[in-house]
């Protein structure tokens, strides 16, 4: 009797596809040793259950269901293959894939940054402006300092919220405060608009002084993993 | 309380699937899909399908057992899980452990506190 070649089935294709796709983050020949193996105990479970008279369709819709879900599975593999034989353990794979969101509020939280560095010296405490670039590159090292160190530790992860969140909301309340007071009445739109444009170049700056230890410890840590 | 439907058993089968499979792979090397099977026979040991593969991948990196590919004249290729020679030692460590263990349990039992 000529055996049904499971893995011809959109279905099983599909389940290899995402499994596949879920180990993205441990080395290539790993992965496809995984999905290997975990295609041939299908196959042999398909043809159990052909052999106990289902048909095809019945045996691999069950088998299916039986089996872990991909993304469980792949989970539970790569908790096993431990942390140094990952590519990189934040960004690359799917299920560990918390950055989706990233560039959005990347892209919100540094024009807010800049626009609160901008507003500090110019509209808060009335100091000179070297001063408050110096506050700010120290705020901006020690949120990168932070940054990088929940990139190695899951647990950090939250605290950067808070660390990005909170003095950034104090410096905006503040500036809106100050601007109101500075110019009552009807508003200086030049200078709102002087304003946006230095917080935009601010903004720039400062993410590029934030992403490049970020990509720098991803490239050592990508750099290691395949070493 | 209900009694069986703590989270008791499922601790201490976490423990013990280790080394069921090492005893399992005591005589003669299997494969992934025949070990589930083998395990699925005795209620205790049930196990979801694939969920298998986390457990060995974990002994391969205590280097307990060891894997290789082997072609199948009915099916497909074959990942097989052979013991080490650190795989029968720990049989040997952890079957006296949990011996000694269910000693002092049922000196307890009996009373006996000394």
């Amino acid at each position: 009797m000529s055996k049904y070649d499971i893995s011809i089935h959109p279905l099983i294709q599909q389940y290899l596809h995402d499994l596949s796709q879920e180990l993205a983050c441990i080395p290539n020949n790993d992965r496809e040793q995984h999905v290997l193996e975990i295609e041939g105990h299908l196959q042999s479970l398909v043809e159990e259950k052909i052999v106990q008279g289902k048909n095809t369709e019945q045996a691999i819709d069950e088998a299916l269901k039986e089996f872990l879900p991909a993304k469980k599975l792949a989970k539970q593999i790569i908790d096993e293959a431990g942390i140094n034989n990952i590519k990189s353990s934040v960004s690359c794979c799917p299920s560990n894939r918390t950055e989706k969101k990233w560039p959005l509020f990347l892209l919100i939280l540094l024009l807010s940054v800049g626009f609160a560095h901008v507003a500090f010296p110019f509209g808060v405490f009335y100091i000179t402006i070297p001063l408050g670039l110096i506050i700010g590159a120290l705020i901006i090292t020690s949120i990168s300092l932070i940054r990088c160190a929940s990139l190695l530790n899951e647990k950090l992860k939250s605290l950067i919220v808070l660390v990005h969140g909170l003095p950034l909301t104090i410096w905006f309340c503040f500036y809106i405060y100050r601007y109101i007071g500075t110019f009552p009445g009807t508003p200086d739109f030049a200078q709102m608009l002087n304003y946006l444009l230095l917080a935009i170049m601010y903004g720039l700056i400062v993410s590029i002084l934030i992403s490049l230890p970020i990509l720098v410890i991803n490239h050592v840590k990508k750099t290691e993993s395949f070493n | 309380m209900n009694v069986n439907n703590d989270q008791w058993i499922v601790q201490i089968k976490k423990g013990v699937f280790e080394l069921a499979i090492l005893l399992l792979i005591r005589e003669q090397a299997m494969y992934g899909y025949e070990l589930t099977n083998k395990l699925n026979k005795i209620p205790l040991f049930s196990l979801a399908e694939g969920s298998i593969y986390p457990i060995l991948k974990r002994m391969v990196n205590k280097k307990w057992i060891e894997s290789y590919w082997q072609d199948s004249a009915d099916g497909p290729r074959r990942k097989y899980y052979q013991i080490t020679n650190l795989g029968q030692r720990v049989i040997k460590h952890r079957m006296k452990d949990y011996k000694n263990l269910y000693l002092a349990l049922e000196r307890l039992e009996e009373g006996n506190y000394e």
